[in-house]
């Protein structure tokens, strides 16, 4: 029995410095956004934020264009994740429940796209995008949205398709006997029963489209209209950069999307392996 | 409250039989697909097209009096026979995709199996410990190459030194091993998140058995616990690997692909060779070549994870 214990305390004690170990670095970021300038780079590191400062946040709100590109990612971000979520529902239904010439193919080039190299693909996309029907695209969030979308989609569809598979057809064809729809089952039956699917997508979407850099540095060129991420990586001054705001900067767009996923995140596994498994 | 539609889509079936539901059901499934499958055919399948166009030609944006001159497949001979830093960059995709995704798969796990026990606070630890995965990469590329690797700020070279050790610039001397722990940092806690929901999945009676059998923690780990997890192994290492090959944000704001090309990898150099270079024709064939390496890569790596899981699980 004192074996036990003492093994449970061991791997208990671990756990304990494992976890702070790697929440360390977002301990560290936070509190320097709280530092005095003079706190922030020292030979011997400050543990605590003390004195406790809140003008690196205040200063990096009032950058230009701070607010206004919390708004793009915002949209962005929006625009994607309901799109993504209406477009791959109906893709996993068709997937997942009808037998049709070229389906395992699609499924192929699902995963196919996935494993394009997003750089790879910038090029042709710019130059298609500037000369879009309708006036250019390139400079403008409708651009990035659809590019978004691009990488976003395949994994959406695959995910939702295990979910679909997963719910028994028997519950559809007892809707259909009872006089609905196949389109109606599909949205009073099998709608409800895939929502945890839909939420874990919906959530890597979010993911996805906030943390992108690439497409948005390339393809976003004003500052009025780029994305926190392109943002957050310009983030100098003349007079070299201002850590201590550019931390503060940092904290305000990872905290909020943080402390929302740390609530939902037994959702977001739960989402990736039940529709990736049984694959 | 049956909608008029719905005796119109059943009552064919029951009339003209079999073939009549099926046709509806293609009409279905049809319009179902298209909207999905027009866009990324064409968002995905067009852009393709049009770098394999591009990669047979000649086009330097910073010299248009060169025009736009097909030389077949010129570019692509370059590439995989004189461009030295295009097979640095291969080398360097491979060895920092392999490093990040086996070292946060086996961090990952050890993760997993740590929190899949009870422990008071558990819902707490679990949450915050997935927090990494959620800072964006740019965030965390200025946060540990500004607070932790900064030669005479930062943290570990404060760890270093006051253990004795030499001061070192860590993104300058091991810029690799400086992007691969940023990486593993974040992507952890996913094959975490993946593994855990594995671990979960495998009922208590399983692991009892394996332990009235006489298996200690070791055997029970690799003949129980491996086994059944194989699949969210699978899964973790194929999801991780789309991703990790395509790993930009942390080189671009820690290291710009140095010092020197240490740290270039291919989607970096492909991105420096169009805006840089301003060389469409030459970054269209690196591009179209990084496509199907990935490609051989997951396909190889996926057989391979498959035959050991499957020998795992039965033999």
């Amino acid at each position: 029995m004192t074996r036990r214990r003492a093994e449970r305390i061991a791997l208990n004690t671990t756990g304990v410095l494992v976890f702070l170990v790697m929440i360390f670095p977002v301990y560290w970021m936070v509190s320097t956004a709280f530092k005095p300038g003079i706190d922030v780079q020292t030979f011997t590191p400050k543990w605590f934020p003390h004195p406790a400062t809140l003008s690196n946040f205040t200063d990096a709100i009032h950058r230009p264009y701070f607010w206004q590109d919390v708004k793009n990612s915002v949209f962005v971000v929006c625009v994607v994740v309901a799109l993504s979520a209406v477009l791959s529902f109906l893709a996993a239904l068709a997937l997942a429940r009808f037998r049709f010439y070229g389906r395992k193919a699609f499924i192929v080039l699902i995963i196919a796209v996935q494993m394009v190299p997003l750089n790879a693909l910038i090029i042709p996309l710019y130059i298609a995008f500037s000369n879009a029907p309708g006036g250019t695209q390139v400079n403008k969030l409708t651009g990035v949205v659809v590019a978004y979308l691009t990488f976003v989609l395949p994994f959406c569809i695959w995910t939702l398709r295990g979910f679909v598979m997963g719910i028994p057809q028997e519950l559809e064809e007892a809707a259909l006997v009872d006089g609905c729809s196949r389109f109606g089952a599909f949205v009073r039956i099998l709608l409800p029963l895939v929502a945890p699917g839909l939420v874990a997508t919906s959530i890597f979407a979010f993911i996805q489209a906030w943390n992108e850099y690439i497409i948005a540095y390339v393809f976003l060129s004003s500052p009025e209209k780029q994305t926190l991420t392109v943002w957050l990586a310009n983030f100098t001054t003349n007079r070299g950069t201002a850590w201590g705001s550019l931390m503060a900067g940092a904290t305000l767009t990872a905290l909020p999307v943080v402390a929302f996923f740390v609530i939902v995140h037994r959702k977001i596994a739960f989402g990736l392996t039940a529709g990736g498994v049984k694959g | 409250m049956t909608a008029p539609t719905s005796s119109i889509a059943v009552s064919p079936e029951l009339v003209q039989g079999r073939w009549a539901f099926l046709r509806s059901q293609r009409a279905t499934s049809i319009g179902l697909l298209l909207p999905a499958l027009i866009f990324l055919g064409v968002m995905t399948q067009a852009p393709f097209v049009v770098t394999l166009w591009y990669s047979f030609h000649n086009w330097i944006l910073t010299s248009p009096e060169l025009g736009h001159r097909w030389v077949g497949l010129d570019n692509f001979r370059y590439e995989l026979t004189q461009d030295p830093i295009f097979r640095q960059a291969i080398y360097n995709t491979l060895e920092i995709t392999a490093a990040i995704v086996g070292g946060s798969l086996v961090i990952g796990l050890a993760f997993a199996l740590l929190l899949n026990r009870s422990f008071p606070l558990r819902g707490v630890a679990r949450a915050l410990m997935i927090a990494p995965f959620f800072v964006m990469p740019t965030v965390n590329a200025v946060v540990q190459k500004n607070l932790f690797l900064n030669p005479i700020f930062g943290l570990v070279n404060w760890v270093a030194t006051s253990l004795g050790f030499a001061r070192t610039d860590w993104l300058a001397a091991h810029a690799k091993f400086g992007i691969i722990s940023m990486a593993v940092w974040q992507w952890a806690p996913f094959m975490m998140l993946i593994l855990l929901a594995g671990l979960q999945g495998i009922s208590d009676e399983v692991r009892e058995a394996a332990r009235i059998d006489g298996a200690g923690p070791v055997a029970e780990f690799r003949k129980v616990t491996l086994p059944l997890l194989g699949p969210y192994v699978e899964l973790a290492v194929l999801l991780g690997m789309i991703y990790i090959l395509q790993l930009f944000g942390e080189i671009f704001v820690a290291t710009q692909g140095g010092p020197g090309t240490e740290t270039t990898t291919i989607p970096y150099y492909v991105y420096q060779t169009i805006s840089q270079a301003n060389d469409v024709g030459t970054s269209s064939a690196q591009g179209v070549l990084a496509i199907v390496f990935s490609s051989i890569i997951a396909a190889l790596l996926l057989r391979l994870l498959t035959r050991t899981f499957r020998r795992g699980v039965t033999g």
